[in-house]
Formats: C-alpha cells, structure tokens, sequence
C-alpha cells in the first residue's frame, strides 16, 4: 500500500484522467499535497531559468536576468555555465520540502519529483551527470548527498568526481565575499571530466554561485561545457535563506 | 495494485463487448484501449487486463447462450409465478411472471375486463401462483429506424414472449410461502401503499420515486419536464440517494450509542435489503456494491481505494447479468462515476467553496454523461447545469431526507404528516415552475442519434475534454473540445450531404418524411392516426400509445430534425392525418397544406383549430402550384376543384427527387387517377401506391400509362381491411413493378446523393 509521501495519507491519492490513459505511474505526493507546488513555466531568464514575468523589467537584459549579466561580467566565471535549468519555485511548500528532505534526512522525498527531474535532464544534452558535492563533514551529519540522491532517484548514474573542503556557511558571507572567496571545490585525484559534456545536479538554485564555482572546476580540468539542473530555483529575494550545502 | 483494478474491469469490458452483439464503433473504441494498454501496462496489471479480457469473452459468451427460450409460440395454459409486482395501467395489467416449469421468465399482458379488476393490482403479491389461460407471441420489434425495440429490450432481460391473458382472476391463483426477495417487494408495496394514504397528494409521487424507485405515480408533464431538463436522474434512486441514506443511517446508529464497527456490520446487513425496496434499479446496485465495499475494506484495513470498489463492482454486475451494459440507466451510472472519480485533480482546480466545488461536480458528470445522453435521447439540454446546482441540493439536501424522516416517523406518530402541509405547497410551484421553464426555447437541443463514425469523435473528444482540462488546468481547450463535440453530434443531421424519402410505418396510415440534403428542406405528407376509440374513465392509461407522441417524434428527435418546411395533409382522414396535432408543440411547422375544402370535414377541421392554437398557417394546396429547393421540384398535380369528396380529393405530390419521378398520392383511387391521365402525360419512376394499395386503386391502366418502376404500400402490419390486396400486388407485379411493403419491410428508405439513390429496409 502507498501513501502519499507528504501527507502519509492515501485518500488523497487519487488516479487521474492522463494517469488512466497513459499508465504513467501515479505521484508519489497527493493531489492535496502538489498544489501549492508552483512550476517554473513561462518566459525565463535564458542562463538561469529566473522567471522573467515576476521581475522588473529593468533588471532584465535581452532575456537575460541581471544576476547572470553580472555574472558574465565576471571575467572568472564568464561562460562557464552554458545554463541553469530550475523545475519549482522555492516557495513555502518548496521550503518545507527541501528542509524535511535534506535537513530531517526524509530520503524517500528523493521520489517524489524524480520523474520530472527525469524528464529535464533528458531535455539537456550530456555524457556526465555530476552531483554537487557535500564535505565529508556535512555528509557525515547527513546521511546522504541531497543533490546525489536526487540524481539517483531520477534514474541517472552520477559520478563524484569532485570534493569540498569544509568552509564556513555560504549564507554568512555577503557577495562580494563569495565571489572572491576561495574555491571550496576541487576535482578528485584520478578522475577525469576532460572533453565531457557535464549535466550538474543540486537541489536549489539561489544566486548561482555553487554551480559556477564548480562549472569553473570543471573547466579548468578540461570539460567541454556544463549545464546545471536543480530542483528548486530561489527568487533571489531570500538571500538569507539557504545557499548552504 | 492499489487503483489498478480498474485497469480488469476495461479488461473485462473490452471481452464483454466482443462477446455480445455491440456497435462497431464500440468495438474500435475498446480495442484501441485495449491495444494501448497491452503496449503500456505492465506486470501484474497487464496480466490481471489479459485474464479479465478473457473470463469478459466467456462471461459474454456464456450468457449469450443460455438467453434463449425453449418455448413456442401459442395458445395454453401456463402455470406462472409472479416474480416482480404487478402494475395496472387503466385497463391494461402486466407484470413479469416466471413460468413454474421451465423457469423462462415472460411479460404478461392483461387486458380488464371490469373495473373491480384494477384490484388485481393490489391482491397480486409477488410470490403468488397463477394459472394462466392465454397466447403467447413475440414482443414488437421495431419497426422504424432508431425506434425503441421492445423484442430485444425484453430479451436483454432475459423475456422471450410476451403472454396475453385471455382471463385472469384470483380464484386461479394461490398464494405459496414467499421468498426473502419477494417479501422485502411486499414490504415495498405496503410502503408504497402507506405513502399513499398518508401522504399530502402532491407529494406522493415523489416520494414513492425518491423513497422506494417507483416513478408510476408521476405525471407525465412532469416526468417530461425534467426530462427535458436533464434532471430526471433525480426522480430516480441514484448513487447520491444511497450515499445520503447511507451516512443519515450510520449518523443515527452513532447517536444512539452503537460503536462505529456495529454501525458498520449493521449497514452491511441493511443495504442489500434497501437496494431491493428501492427497486434494485442499475445504480442503485451499483452504489450499495460500492459502499459494501467499502465498508467491508474497514475490515480489512482498507486495502483499495473508491476506484477499485467501482471497478470490482462492475466486474461483480457483469458477471451476474452483462445485458445490464445496454441500459442507459447503466451506462450513466458507471461512466459517471468513474468521471467523477477520475477528475479528483480537475475538481481540485476550482477554489475549494461548497459552490465552487458542487459547480465542478455538477460540470463533470454533464460532460461526462453527454455521449450517453445523446446516443439513447438524441438531445441534450443547455440548462441543464444550472438546473442540476439548483435541484441536486434541494433534492438531496432538503426533499430526500425530510421525506425520508417523515415518512419513517408517521409509522410511529401518523399526524406527523402534518408538517409537511407547508412544503406540499412550496413543492408544488416549484414543480409547476420547473415544468414551465422545460418549455423554454433551447430547454432540450435536438442532435438526433450519433452515426458510428460520430460516436467514436464524441468518445475521443470527450477522453481528450478531461485529458487536456486536466494536463493545462484551465476549461478553456475543455469548452472548445465540448463546443466541437456537440457540434460534431449536431451539424451533420442538420447539413446531410444525403437526401432521404422515407415512408415511416406508422401502422395502417401513411406518413411519408421527404428531407433534402443540406437543410434545404423537410416535408412531411401525412401523419399517420389512430381511430379514436372511447373509453371508460378508469379504462384510460396514464399514457395511451399515440402515433404522434410514441412514433413520429421520436423519429424525428433520432433524426435530428425540429423543422417541418411543409406538413402537406391529404385529406381528412385519422389514418393520415390524425397524429398531426400532436406535432405542434414539439416541430417548427413553417405551414400546414391541405386539400381544399377538406377543412370542412371533421378529422381536418379539428386539426386546423389546434394548429391555430401553436400559431401554425395553414393553406390550401393549389392544382398545379409548385415549389423547387435544390435540385428537388415539386408539384401538386390533385385534385383540380374545390369541392372536397373524399378520397378521390386527396392531395397529390409529383415529385422530382434524387434524380427519380415520384407521385405520392394520398388514397387517390380510380376516378382522380384517370383524371390525373387525362390531364397529364404521366411518366413516373417511383409511386407512393394510393389507398394503402387497396383494390380501387393502382388500376390497370394507370399502370400502364405511368409506368412506375417502383412502388411503395403504406399499410399497417395485419390491418384489418387486408390492405395491400392481391389483386393490387398482381397488377404490381405484371408491370414489373418493385414493390416495398410497410407492412412487412417496416421503415422503407429512399436514401440519395446527387441523382444516386437505393431504397433500404428495417427488415429484410
């Protein structure tokens, strides 16, 4: 018997017309508990997938957000991220889902987007599918690697070919400190990424700052381009919340 | 397998319909499924679809062979039980009745010969035992295109021969120790009987319908007006009742201190009983499975969900009786239900208000409900949804439960029947209001009976309707694909690209229906009547059998049609005008043309006084006038004067249609047919045969002259005047004449594109 993963309540789970005549299988969340989920659809920022529609107009340039146009004015990190792709809004429900899932160590929530987290990446040309990394500190206290799992569970094969080295929370530094600050990340002695065509796995995206430290990693040792997919997409407004680990 | 279940009854559904005679259209539709499914399902589903596809096949098979009879038509004496109650209609008994031998079920007819007899209804309690002198025949087939079938309406119940009683009495019946199922229907009767004797008058017949299934007691305006307006779901136990009897039940098992699992054990025992006294009615089974189900799941710590009690009910229903599949009833229930619960996720789009929420209920089971309706009803109505959110609550929030209370409380305190005084009075201009707005324009949309190649687009657009309201969470695509879906029903009844000339059968009379294609017309000559016949008061029926109310409207309605061009009348006779009254109210008639002078007859002038009363213009057909639409002319070739005699003096239509040359000729016998020589060189194809081919017509020489090639006989099957006669047929037949027979070809269609046209049959 199944429940749904959320709301551990099965009356809720109810077969739908599509589900009925295409035998996709059902959602592992309710239709209660998906609702307040918000997906990212409309005209979106064309490197991070930011929607366009809820931000001014003056802080979009060519349907590019102005975040990535600063980042490309970066010489560092100019063009080493062919793109980010989010599925959801970090919105309250989104919020709660990731803090159950990666802080209370629900790992079974790995589930519940896995076939939308599927079906994005098969959108996405690539030969690599790499995690982001957790230190071993973090994934000591954790359990498990939330970006890994949510790879896995989505049918991929990542491999973990980079490490970090335990530093001081992203969310405490401002972003200039970020920008400059050292690089926490580095690729692991016997593996190579030369010529791959990378498709990076996290589970939000906030300012952006993680997968281009990492697609700098990456391109530095060789790899021929590196996309990004992530779950949820922060609105940029909550810059205190969560570019953790 | 949670929710899978659902996957064996479309299994089981899939083998029923290739077992048992089904559409074509059907068929395609459920194999494509079935082809679908064997390519997506996996494991134990695809398996569990496979297995269920074949017991369907051999359940479908199985019943199909034992659905047979072995008795033979006759005369005798059959010793009978009576299996379900009997029901008087004036002077009309019948009943379902079980031959004590053979156990073959029969439908008994008995015509009263007295009064007193109406008492037979009451003293004959199912379970009784009567000898029973009379013949046994097969039951009418249908004798018109889309015509109700009443042979294989009673075969699909398992009825073979319909027995007519030449007496009956209660000496020759003895009462024998009932069965728990025929004394659960006497209970019925005695509730029945004790609404009527306590009961306000107009609130009787519902709450017979509403309480115990019996919708006799309604009158017919009623009943057609909720019809028309798409609530007569209502007046029936449906699966809403059940769920409301069910939960009032187990609230007042609550309150008066049993535990939940008591409540529960108890409902399980009292359902089934309750499904019998409401009269075991499709949904009504279909809703008390459903809930024993699930109750039933509380003791095995709910192991499937509401999809599943649906689906192991219907694979359960099928197995006991798959004919239940062609009943509309059925149909509406399942289709229905499975809708509502599919659509979970699409009622969860409308914000969570109790109307919001009643208004996505209501809108589902429309839609879903829709191909249904326009298959068996030929129409559906516009104002139905607002009238479902208004009547649904009120029924089944107010009226069910309040008579519900009262009558189970006036056995205990009989002058509580009092306070129902006050609501009798509400109820009954609601329900003169309700039967006023019923007659509003666009009440009910006539879109006449879906061909096989419309019922597979309806079914297709009505899965993508839910499919794609349900994927882009908006109504918008649902209402386009619902606006094409209705259009796809409506459009090509109303621009045929084929033109027809039908010669209904409508007994012994005439009644020819000429429609042009591409709405360039519709004609109708003649309407068909019965003679009256007078009758005692108590004689009369609730509904005596009309040809206009149970023939020609409903052809119409099947066809599509709600405009008559023209209503030529011949002349003035019952047995071809006498039905034309009964047209008025429900056709658009643009004018009425009769016979000149005929209006001084009484058949005609009757009919022309009621035309004036719907407004309908009524002319004078004038010698040699003529129209043309299309490519079809037409011209009125009899009589020359004035002076109306009879007969001889029926109008007389020449026609140019589908490429052919046709006379219609009313009765016209030998005298207007010579005259029609000598003033034209006559040079027909086809000939409506005068007179219902009786021998003063069709003569020699008027057969020589105009040389037909084909000839029509409207005449009624074992009409007492032994029209056609043979002589008729011989001249008929020397000339090489084809001939088409009404009597025994039933319907007979001229079907024509452009200047090609076949003539076919509804029997062989």
């Amino acid at each position: 018997m199944s429940l749904c993963l959320l709301c551990e309540e099965e009356t809720n789970r109810q077969m739908t017309w599509r589900q009925f005549f295409t035998l996709v299988e059902l959602p592992l969340l309710c239709g209660k508990c998906l609702q307040p989920f918000e997906r990212i659809t409309g005209e979106c920022c064309r490197l991070c997938s930011r929607p366009l529609a809820v931000l001014d107009a003056s802080f979009s340039i060519d349907g590019v957000c102005h975040d990535c146009v600063r980042w490309e004015k970066e010489s560092l990190y100019k063009g080493v991220l062919s793109g980010n792709v989010s599925l959801y809004m970090y919105n309250e429900a989104m919020k709660a889902f990731i803090a159950r899932f990666k802080y209370r160590g629900d790992y079974l929530l790995a589930k519940a987007f896995a076939e939308e987290v599927r079906q994005a990446a098969r959108k996405i040309p690539h030969d690599m599918v790499v995690p982001v990394p957790l230190s071993e500190e973090r994934l000591r206290e954790r359990g498990f690697n939330q970006a890994e799992a949510l790879a896995r569970e989505a049918g991929m094969k990542p491999v973990n070919v980079l490490e970090r080295s335990h530093a001081e929370k992203q969310s405490k530094k401002s972003r200039e400190e970020r920008l400059r600050g050292a690089q926490v990340f580095r690729l692991k002695e016997n593996s190579s990424v030369h010529r791959k065509t990378i498709l990076l796995i996290d589970d939000i995206y906030t300012t952006g700052a993680t997968v281009r430290y990492i697609a700098y990693v990456l391109k530095q040792a060789g790899a021929a381009g590196v996309t990004s997919l992530t779950l949820a997409r922060g609105q940029g407004r909550e810059r205190e919340a969560v570019l953790e680990e | 397998m949670r929710n899978q279940v659902i996957y064996a009854a479309v299994g089981m559904f899939t083998g029923l319909v290739w077992a048992l005679p089904a559409l074509t259209s059907i068929r395609a539709f459920l194999t494509a499924m079935a082809l679908l499914f064997m390519i997506r399902l996996s494991g134990k589903a695809k398996s569990a679809f496979f297995m269920f596809m074949f017991i369907g096949f051999l359940t479908g098979q199985f019943h199909e062979e034992r659905n047979v009879t072995l008795l033979k038509a006759g005369e005798g004496e059959w010793e009978v039980t009576l299996s379900a109650p009997v029901r008087v209609d004036g002077d009309r008994l019948q009943a379902v009745v079980t031959t004590v031998q053979a156990k073959e079920k029969l439908q008994l007819f008995y015509r009263l010969p007295s009064e007193a007899q109406t008492e037979l209804e009451r003293q004959l309690t199912p379970g009784t035992v009567c000898r029973i002198k009379g013949t046994l025949e097969r039951p009418a087939k249908a004798r018109n295109r889309h015509a109700f079938d009443y042979r294989v309406f009673l075969e699909r119940q398992h009825i073979f021969w319909q027995l007519e009683a030449s007496e009956l009495s209660l000496s020759s019946c003895f009462s024998q120790k009932k069965t728990w199922k025929e004394a659960v229907f006497a209970w019925r009767l005695k509730g029945i009987d004790h609404i009527k004797s306590h009961f306000p008058d107009n609130l009787q017949p519902v709450a017979a319908a509403l309480l115990f299934g019996d919708r006799t007691m309604t009158e017919e305006t009623v009943l057609e007006a909720y019809q028309r307006l798409g609530i007569i779901h209502l007046l029936a136990i449906s699966g809403l009742h059940v769920g409301l009897i069910t939960s009032l039940l187990y609230y007042f098992f609550l309150r008066i201190g049993l535990t939940k699992e008591a409540a529960r054990n108890l409902l399980i025992g009292i359902l089934p009983v309750y499904s019998l006294l409401a009269g075991g009615s499709p949904p009504v089974v279909r809703a008390v499975l459903m809930t024993l189900l699930v109750l039933l799941s509380f003791r095995f710590q709910r192991t499937f969900s509401a999809l599943d009690a649906l689906s192991i009910s219907f694979i359960l229903v099928m197995l006991y009786d798959p004919y239940l599949l062609y009943q509309a009833g059925f149909q509406l229930s399942y289709l229905i239900s499975l809708s509502l619960l599919l659509s979970s996720s699409i009622i969860l789009l409308v914000p969570s208000t109790e109307l919001g929420k009643m208004a996505a209920i209501t809108a589902v089971s429309q839609i879903a409900g829709l191909p249904v309706l326009l298959y068996h009803f030929f129409e559906f109505s516009l104002y139905s949804f607002i009238a479902n959110l208004f009547f649904v609550p009120f029924y089944s929030l107010l009226v069910l439960p309040l008579l519900l209370i009262i009558f189970l409380l006036s056995f205990v305190c009989p002058a509580i029947v009092m306070l129902l005084e006050p609501f009798a009075f509400v109820f009954r201009h609601i329900e003169g209001f309700t039967v006023e707005i019923s007659r509003w324009p666009f009440a009910a949309v006539t879109t006449g009976r879906p061909e096989e190649w419309q019922l597979i687009l309806i079914a297709c657009m009505w899965a993508c309707t839910f499919v794609l309201t349900e994927k882009w969470k908006g109504v918008k695509p649902a209402s386009t694909l619902l606006f094409f879906m209705l259009a796809s029903a409506l459009v090509p009844h109303l621009y045929s690209i084929e033109g027809e000339v039908s010669f209904i059968d409508v007994g012994q009379g005439d009644a020819v229906f000429i429609q042009l294609p591409f709405g360039q017309g519709n004609y109708l000559i003649d309407t068909g009547g019965l003679l009256p016949f007078e009758k005692e008061e108590w004689q009369k029926r609730k509904k005596e059998f009309t040809v206009g109310k149970d023939i020609l409207l409903p052809y119409f309605k099947s066809m599509g049609v709600r405009r008559l061009d023209k209503l030529i009348l011949t002349h003035s006779d019952y047995d071809h005008i006498g039905a034309a009254k009964e047209l008025f109210d429900e056709l658009e008639i643009k004018e009425l043309v009769i016979s000149p002078g005929s209006e001084m007859k009484p058949v005609m002038r009757e009919t022309i006084k009621e035309a004036a009363k719907y407004h309908v213009p009524v002319r004078y057909g004038k010698y040699l006038e003529t129209w043309q639409a299309g490519a079809a002319f037409f011209q009125i070739v009899s009589p020359a004067d004035h002076l109306y005699e009879g007969n001889n003096d029926s109008l007389a239509v020449y026609a140019v249609i589908g490429g052919k040359k046709w006379l219609f000729a009313g009765d016209m016998e030998a005298e207007a047919e010579r005259e029609l020589l000598t003033r034209f060189a006559l040079d027909i194809d086809i000939l409506k045969v005068g007179h219902h081919g009786s021998r003063s017509s069709t003569t020699e020489e008027f057969l020589s002259e105009a040389a037909p090639e084909e000839a029509v006989i409207s005449a009624g099957r074992n009409n007492r005047y032994q029209h056609p006669h043979g002589e008729v047929v011989d001249r008929l037949l020397k000339h090489q004449v084809r001939i088409w027979r009404t009597d025994q070809h039933g319907e007979v269609t001229f079907t024509y594109r452009g200047k090609e046209g076949t003539f076919s049959t509804v029997f062989p």
